[in-house]
């Protein structure tokens, strides 16, 4: 018998604020945060907009017994972990562990500081200053440094599928305490700005000077963002017998593989359908009753009609009556992080009774005629919600969540 | 839950010792000259056309996937069945060809000027996604970055197979040297004469249910019994009495025995050593055979991991490949059971169990 699955803890830090609340207000009044870029110098590029975490935010994040150089995105990786675990009331006491797996997906965590060691080398400094970067610059020394400072006990994973990380890692968590091997687990994404990655999204010609407009005909692109979010996901039983806040029930998970391009999506979606289909098919409903889809939406013209293609494949006419929205425009297209990302913005929505608008919509577009959520976000009572995620090397993942009745 | 058997039915191996199985029980008795990944000749094995200009680190990996589904009878995958087969790859250093040369052309060229493929060939996923493409895989996929990268992949194709998303799991991992990394490495890492001795290459098997495999009539060379990874350092491993070998006894319901056979590798560094000597103390009333095998594969990162998981199923299959280690000719006698066990940097820790398969015994 399969288990039942909770969300018990949420932790967030995106560009619109650390925090549940402070990320639910900004849905809420449509309040996006994309300003200019100013961790490295993103002049000579095609934009120098993006979405960065307050400088403010980042170096709040430090423990100051720890023995690790805790690189960027180990801090956003530590500050969500524990917002996670003290929302779910596990934080373990200094000193004390708590026994979980910790599941978390990047695409380049940790690239700012094997950037700074090459760097070096390229410049001919002294590279033995940079040696704690280094070190420390691999995606398993993230989790593996969060892990040792907050005190979990288990197994530390990483798991890249580029923009599908985040969703792929909870998924998995999601899959292990379904299958009782673990009554909790934490899960999620995160990803740091670096000039690698931004300097790589221009030359591929994927980033927008206008403003990030998804599934708008007039798309031209996407904003790069950063950030990380983390769930605590628990067995429903365990979550009940400690009386813990559940913030949302995990009922499906799908995952499947384009096998077309590296960097471009099947344009006929397979990947895509096939795990929403399988999300769909784990949760056991009809897709009548999903309320909400949070979009992949990244506002790319070649990602944006795919996706439209694979609702309507998957949702069958049902495509063009549920309310869509992609939130990228909000933060910023987090890559690994933004499936975990989303999955916390739909499991607010579910909470808040909010749909979040799709912004910077103006022209509809015949190629995704989907029922987006324009002009304002809107108030709707939410039972249902799926969230989906693609990404580079053809990586397709989709969840359903519930909202758990009293 | 019902218990899912997993069987091991087929193997893919690239090294810069060559090729194939008996190519590694030649390197493994030292009997096999040695061919830097860089200049191995690729179209010996797979149609480069389609892989023109992905990264050393993809091109070994899609030909060692492609010898294990050779192997297993899986070639070429099924159209109707591809969305049943996923693929997992152990990786800690990515294509780092293209990284550096990408980086390169940042740091000391115009930004303006980067070059589109080198970025998108210095993903992580691109070697995963390289073999979903060229081989037909429409399953889960994905990469797991890690020093025990390979073992977790092999814990999350079981996990996968028994959730019923996929049949057939083809796990492995794949790792190729730089000499950015032996410069990085060599300032970062004791023993940094050792890192001159890196290589790469990849290595992959085919995991399926017994169900499955018998199906199909498939050949098996090793049953999974189970697998386990830890993350933790030696302090936290001793005070919380953490170990994967004690883990994966416990999940297994399973006792350890008089020749018992143990493949270890320990990553060169005192808190990885004093782990390994935590872990084994398991072993104390019982006669293990004790194979060290940190130096055959050296410091290969993933594609020596996926070798010594390999060596672990392999071994229980034919002695063969054992018989070079002279821990093993002592012994002189077929192996019924492998540990693989591996202790590593940041506080990995992961262990196998690989036994003979005995037909009718399940």
């Amino acid at each position: 018998m399969k288990k039942r699955v909770v969300i018990t803890g949420m932790g967030i830090v995106t560009s619109l604020g650390a925090g549940v609340d402070a990320t639910a207000l900004a849905l809420k009044e449509s309040r996006p945060a994309i300003g200019t870029i100013i961790s490295f110098d993103a002049s000579k590029h095609r934009t120098n907009q993006g979405g960065e975490v307050s400088l403010e935010i980042i170096e709040s994040v430090f423990d100051k017994d720890s023995k690790y150089y805790l690189d960027r995105s180990s801090r956003l990786l530590l500050r969500v972990c524990r917002d996670a675990l003290e929302n779910a009331k596990l934080m373990p006491a200094r000193g004390q562990f708590i026994k979980a797996p910790l599941i978390v997906g990047t695409t380049l965590g940790g690239m700012l500081a094997s950037q700074r060691f090459h760097r070096a080398m390229l410049l001919k400094e002294d590279i033995n200053k940079y040696v704690p970067l280094m070190r420390d610059s691999l995606a398993c020394h993230q989790p593996f440094h969060v892990a040792s400072i907050i005190g979990i006990i288990g197994e530390t994973a990483v798991l890249n599928n580029a923009c599908a990380s985040g969703l792929s890692a909870i998924g998995c968590a999601f899959e292990r305490v379904r299958l009782g091997k673990v009554a909790v687990a934490i899960a999620g994404g995160y990803d740091e700005m670096s000039d690698f990655t931004h300097a790589g999204f221009n030359a591929l010609q994927l980033v927008t000077s206008d403003k990030c407009r998804p599934f708008d005909k007039n798309r031209s692109g996407l904003v790069l963002g950063e950030g990380a979010g983390v769930v605590v996901i628990e067995e429903l039983e365990h979550a009940m017998k400690r009386h813990a806040n559940i913030c949302a029930e995990i009922i499906g998970f799908g995952q499947a593989s384009d096998a077309y391009h590296l960097t471009k999506p099947d344009p006929e979606a397979q990947g895509a359908v096939c795990a929403i289909r399988a999300a769909i098919d784990e949760a056991g409903i009809v897709p009548e009753l999903i309320d909400y889809v949070n979009a992949h939406g990244t506002g790319t013209p070649s990602n944006d009609s795919m996706e439209t293609k694979a609702l309507y494949c998957a949702l069958g006419p049902y495509a063009q009556k549920v309310p869509v929205s992609s939130t990228k425009p909000f933060t910023g297209h987090t890559l690994g992080a933004s499936g975990a990302i989303e999955v916390i913005f739909s499991a607010i929505s579910m909470q808040k009774n909010i749909i979040p608008e799709n912004l910077n919509f103006k022209t509809p577009d015949l190629d995704c005629n989907l029922n987006l959520v324009i002009g304002q976000s809107k108030e709707q009572n939410l039972k249902n919600v799926l969230s989906v995620s693609f990404g580079f090397g053809g990586s397709n993942a989709a969840m359903l969540l519930r909202k758990l009745s009293d | 839950m019902t218990k899912t058997n997993f069987v091991i039915t087929g193997v893919g191996l690239l090294g810069d010792w060559g090729a194939g199985k008996e190519n590694l029980i030649r390197f493994l008795s030292g009997d096999c000259s040695h061919t830097p990944i860089e200049k191995v000749d690729f179209d010996a094995y797979i149609d480069t056309s389609l892989v023109r200009r992905a990264d050393y680190i993809s091109r070994c990996a899609i030909t060692a996937a492609k010898f294990a589904l050779e192997d297993a009878g899986l070639f070429p995958v099924c159209k109707e069945k591809s969305n049943r087969v996923g693929i997992i790859l152990g990786n800690v250093n990515g294509g780092v060809h293209y990284s550096v040369e990408y980086h390169t052309s940042l740091v000391i060229g115009d930004p303006k000027l980067a070059s589109p493929l080198l970025f998108s060939e210095s993903v992580a996923n691109a070697a995963a996604s390289h073999i979903c493409t060229t081989l037909g895989i429409h399953g889960y996929s994905t990469t797991v970055p890690g020093y025990c990268g390979v073992m977790q992949a092999l814990q999350f194709g079981t996990e996968l197979i028994q959730q019923g998303a996929i049949d057939v799991c083809i796990i492995g991992g794949a790792d190729v040297n730089h000499d950015f990394l032996t410069k990085a490495y060599g300032a970062c890492l004791p023993n940094p004469e050792l890192i001159t001795a890196n290589f790469g290459g990849s290595g992959f098997l085919i995991l399926e249910s017994l169900t499955h495999a018998m199906q199909r009539k498939a050949k098996i060379y090793a049953q999974l019994e189970g697998v386990r990874v830890v993350t933790a350092q030696y302090a936290i491993a001793r005070r919380c009495e953490v170990s994967p070998l004690q883990g994966l006894l416990c999940e297994t319901n399973i006792e350890l025995k008089d020749h018992d056979c143990l493949i270890s590798a320990s990553y060169e560094e005192e808190d990885s050593l004093k782990r390994r000597e935590l872990f084994i103390k398991a072993f104390k009333h019982q006669q293990r055979i004790d194979i060290d095998c940190s130096d055959s594969f050296g410091y290969g990162f993933s594609a020596a991991e996926a070798f010594q998981v390999i060596l672990g199923a392999l071994g229980v299959f034919s002695s063969d490949y054992l018989t070079s280690f002279k821990e093993f000719a002592n012994a002189k006698r077929c192996i019924d059971r492998i540990f693989v066990m591996r202790t590593t940097l940041a506080g990995a820790n992961a262990c196998a169990l690989f036994s003979r398969y005995s037909p009718g015994k399940d």
